[in-house]
């Protein structure tokens, strides 16, 4: 372990936490000077702590894959640290346990919230919590796209093609000009989002806020009712389908924006296909069951459900329509759903499309293999063959996702007593997504949970968000022996 | 015209005999001196023995006075040397066979422009094209195109259920005529007549017939062969090589449900990556339970195509015994093709070595000619008529033309018509010759054939 280096990166990342409350500051002396004064102390905090881990003397020896493990968890575990001080300091929220669930609901851009009343909180606040979702959602864009594939965790190098910049064999080349390529995009949609937003009508402090939160498909808003009560068909549409492209792979978005590809190029990307389909697929037999059920089958419900639908699988977590309400499918599909999640190399958390096809591929290779007895079958994505070793690896992640999600449910089940809300709860914070079902539906939140409860949901947000095995090797001993 | 050939196997052999009469000044090499002599013999043509690298025709001028030179040889490496060496020698054009290598369509024209290579030869594709050909359409047995493919020969196989059956051209020629189809020739028992009133049609003829390309529909209902068109045959092919690859990667393109049978694993795994709508199994073709599992009573053509010709034989016997509907087997040996045709259960031999060696000919003996076909004594060339022509401004029975030698069509501005006795030959006019090469002497003098580098 080179506890050196790490902790200067991790200093580094400290740094731009702290950095970044400088933003609400300049609100907060611009407005009522409600909560300038701690967040003034907390980014003191954040600042002397990340300078005085930067000036830590700089090692030569090469960066094994495990420090990359331990840095990416640190990073994401002491950014929410450092996160939930505004809230902590300034009494906005009194425990320590909810803050820092908070913080983490951010950086992981997940939305569950333990705030019972959004509104009460200053508008400074408000925006420190909207601004650690997008500051996660940048960290995810590097994360999945340059990092990940090189660790090659869960099968995800074979996104390594579909990376822009050069592939060179250095890590830190790499990683520099993806990202700054990739930011760059990010940067562009989220100031679009924003001026439509604001010509819907939002106020300039909503229209940031939620053009945030949507990129980063975090799903945090500023409204007790989440989007819903901001009673804005045009800007719900709008964030529907910023919501969508938030959820398709960066790289395709790359390759159409600065590579000249055409609009066909996403229509000809197997994984993007599948992801539509699925949002299409759900949003139609959604929509025909509850007109079935309840008789109802008016523009209002079928914007209802499509904006659902796209929140929950692109794992956002707004809400404009109290989904508890439909009938059981609906809430049983969206439950899938925040499994499922969006496209790899996108900001949406689950186990990811990409996985969930090349798993069906192989559920229906291995059934073929039954009538076929000799048949040689390769599973394919663009027409290009997926490694069996890449596809073990990839089986292997939705089987260790599987698992860590019953172990967390029997974690939480110790003070949640409804099996609902304890199996949504559990889906919902490790896919990222926010909002579950039961007593943390839509309507609800995750502050009448145990203490005990948030922290195994905290710890669930950071792996669900690090692809469950970066955080889950940090507990293996191997990890911190020598060699 | 001088035409060197590197290679005397069995596509110099067939090649050679099939060129020989028309063009005398021919000159092998071959490191085989017993085939040499063989050549020689029977032949009457120039041999070299010897390395073909080595060989002095390779060397400066060697080649200076020839027009082509053949580089085939069994080895891809060899013949795409020696074709570089050719060039250097001083020849016009080079044909280079290649086995393994797929160089056609890659974007290796620089590639092969430095290696001196003006046409690439693939017996692979060649064969592959051919064997396609046959499942989509299993009557045809000829397919050649005219006229920039407004116009296409297409031979067909008289089945027991035609409707030409046993029906004399007297009373197709009317029907056949208002449809601007001719009916150029029969092929019965490997003699290619050109129908006259009388002649009446059997079963197993081929019959030929010169058809505009918008009439092909017609054509085969006319024939009763609609159900030719069946889009979605079972095709099971055995063997996952060269050819067996390329032919499952054409059919895999049409509705074609398409099983590739390849034995060794390794090989099965890298098609099944390339192949996208194929199934590839791993099994020996030759395994009776294996092939039953697979379905091979519902097969409706059972190809196989290995490297091993005593395996395709026997592995065509026992799938046409379990029921495959119709059967080919790839020969390497030409000489049993027509053996297997005639005795074995096999519905269709074929060897790339024939299709190679037919290929060539046609090729050299077309060149310099719009299109070309020839089998047997039998020719249709197409022909262009200017004012030097000697059949310029006259009128088709003017023209006191022999027995064996018809004007069969014209096209004129774009218009594509049948010769009336009537028709007037006019300036630019292009049109199709059926004749027997007998009457070579005459057509030369009348319709001007230009034959390459005379």
């Amino acid at each position: 372990m080179q506890f050196f280096s790490i902790l200067k990166i991790i200093g580094f990342i400290i740094l731009v936490v702290g950095l970044g409350q400088l933003i609400p500051i300049g609100v907060s002396m611009a407005n009522g000077q409600t909560d300038l004064h701690s967040l003034i102390v907390s980014f003191s905090i954040a600042v002397i702590v990340g300078l005085s881990l930067l000036v830590l003397p700089k090692s030569n020896r090469q960066f094994k894959n495990k420090d990359g493990f331990a840095l990416v968890g640190f990073g994401w575990l002491l950014a929410g640290f450092f996160g939930a001080l505004p809230y902590y300091i300034s009494g906005a929220i009194p425990s320590f346990t909810d803050a820092y669930f908070e913080s983490v609901s951010g950086f992981t851009t997940t939305g569950s919230s333990i705030l019972t009343n959004i509104e009460g909180l200053s508008p400074e606040l408000l925006l420190w919590r909207s601004l650690t979702q997008w500051f996660g959602g940048m960290g995810i864009i590097v994360l999945t796209l340059a990092i990940i594939p090189y660790l090659k965790i869960g099968g995800m190098s074979i996104f390594q093609a579909e990376v822009p910049g050069p592939s060179a064999e250095k890590l830190t080349p790499r990683i520099q000009d993806t990202a700054k390529v990739l930011w760059f995009i990010y940067f562009i949609f989220t100031v679009v989002l924003t001026i439509l937003l604001h010509v819907t009508g939002f106020s300039w402090l909503d229209a940031v806020n939620h053009s945030f939160t949507t990129m980063s498909t975090g799903g945090f808003s500023t409204n007790n009712g989440s989007l819903g009560g901001f009673n804005n068909p045009a800007a719900e549409w709008l964030i529907t389908f910023f919501m969508t492209i938030a959820g398709i792979n960066f790289a395709l978005h790359y390759r159409y924006l600065f590579r000249k590809a055409g609009i066909r190029s996403y229509f000809i990307d197997s994984e993007c296909q599948f992801y539509l389909g699925m949002i299409a697929l759900s949003i139609v037999t959604i929509f025909a069951v509850i007109a079935f059920s309840h008789e109802i089958h008016d523009m209002d419900t079928f914007r209802g459900v499509a904006f659902t639908v796209v929140s929950i699988v692109t794992t956002t977590g707004f809400g404009t329509a109290d989904y508890e309400l439909w009938p059981m499918y609906g809430q049983f599909l969206l439950l899938l759903l925040m499994i499922a999640g969006g496209s790899a190399g996108s900001t949406a958390g689950g186990v990811k499309t990409v996985r969930i096809m090349l798993i069906l591929k192989y559920m229906y290779a291995e059934m073929q293999k039954l009538i076929h007895p000799n048949l040689v079958k390769t599973i394919k994505i663009q027409q290009v063959q997926v490694e069996p070793p890449l596809l073990a690896s990839i089986l292997s992640f939705v089987f260790i996702y599987l698992t860590v999600m019953i172990f967390s449910i029997m974690l939480v089940s110790f003070e949640v007593d409804d099996l609902l809300t304890a199996i949504s709860s559990v889906i919902a914070c490790l896919g990222n997504i926010g909002p579950g079902l039961g007593s943390v539906g839509p309507t609800e939140n995750f502050a009448h949970l145990g203490d005990f409860t948030k922290w195994v949901l905290s710890l669930n947000m950071v792996m669900g968000r690090l692809e469950i095995l970066t955080i889950l090797l940090l507990f293996l001993p191997q990890t911190w022996k020598k060699g | 015209m001088k035409i060197a050939i590197a290679g005397a196997g069995e596509v110099g052999y067939h090649l050679i005999e099939s060129l020989y009469r028309d063009y005398p000044q021919i000159a092998v090499i071959d490191t085989d001196h017993e085939t040499l002599q063989k050549l020689e013999k029977s032949f009457g043509i120039k041999v070299y023995h010897g390395n073909i690298i080595d060989s002095p025709l390779l060397a400066k001028n060697g080649l200076a006075d020839f027009d082509l030179f053949l580089a085939i040889t069994n080895s891809d490496e060899t013949n795409m040397i020696s074709c570089r060496m050719a060039k250097d020698a001083g020849v016009n054009t080079t044909i280079c066979r290649i086995r393994q290598i797929e160089l056609e369509g890659t974007k290796r024209e620089t590639t092969l422009e430095a290696l001196g290579i003006d046409i690439v030869i693939n017996p692979v594709i060649l064969t592959a094209r051919e064997l396609a050909r046959f499942v989509e359409y299993p009557n045809v047995v000829e397919q050649i195109d005219f006229f920039e493919k407004a116009v296409e020969l297409r031979g067909y196989k008289v089945r027991d259920y035609c409707s030409y059956l046993n029906r004399t051209c007297d009373e197709l020629f009317n029907e056949l005529n208002k449809n601007s189809v001719w009916l150029s020739f029969i092929l019965r028992n490997e003699r290619s007549i050109v129908p006259t009133k009388e002649t009446e049609i059997f079963e197993g003829d081929h019959i030929y017939f010169l058809t505009p390309r918008t009439k092909i529909d017609w054509l085969r209902a006319n024939l009763g062969y609609t159900s030719d068109k069946q889009t979605k045959k079972r095709i099971m092919i055995n063997g996952g090589g060269h050819v067996g690859y390329q032919l499952a990667k054409k059919l895999e393109k049409t509705q074609f449900f398409v099983k590739v049978i390849e034995l060794n694993k390794e090989r099965a795994f890298r098609i099944a990556e390339q192949l996208e709508n194929s199934m590839v199994l791993n099994f020996d073709g030759t395994d009776k339970n294996a092939l039953l599992a697979e379905g091979i009573e519902d097969t409706d053509i059972f190809l196989s195509l290995t490297e091993k010709e005593e395996l395709n034989i026997t592995a065509c016997a026992l799938a046409g015994k379990l029921g495959a509907k119709t059967t080919m087997a790839l020969l390497k040996q030409p000489e049993l093709v027509r053996i297997i045709e005639q005795s074995a259960p096999i519905d269709k031999a074929l060897s790339p070595r024939i299709i190679t060696a037919r290929y060539l000919s046609r090729y050299i003996k077309g060149s310099g000619l719009g299109s070309y076909y020839s089998i047997n004594n039998l020719e249709i060339i197409e022909v262009v008529v200017d004012t030097t022509t000697a059949c310029y401004n006259k009128e088709i029975k003017n023209l006191e033309c022999p027995e064996d030698v018809r004007v069969a069509m014209v096209e004129r501005g774009g218009e594509v018509f049948l010769a009336h006795s009537a028709t007037k030959l006019k300036k630019d006019d292009r049109i199709i010759l059926v004749l027997h090469n007998w009457e070579k002497e005459y057509a030369t003098k009348m319709f001007n054939l230009k034959e390459m580098g005379s």
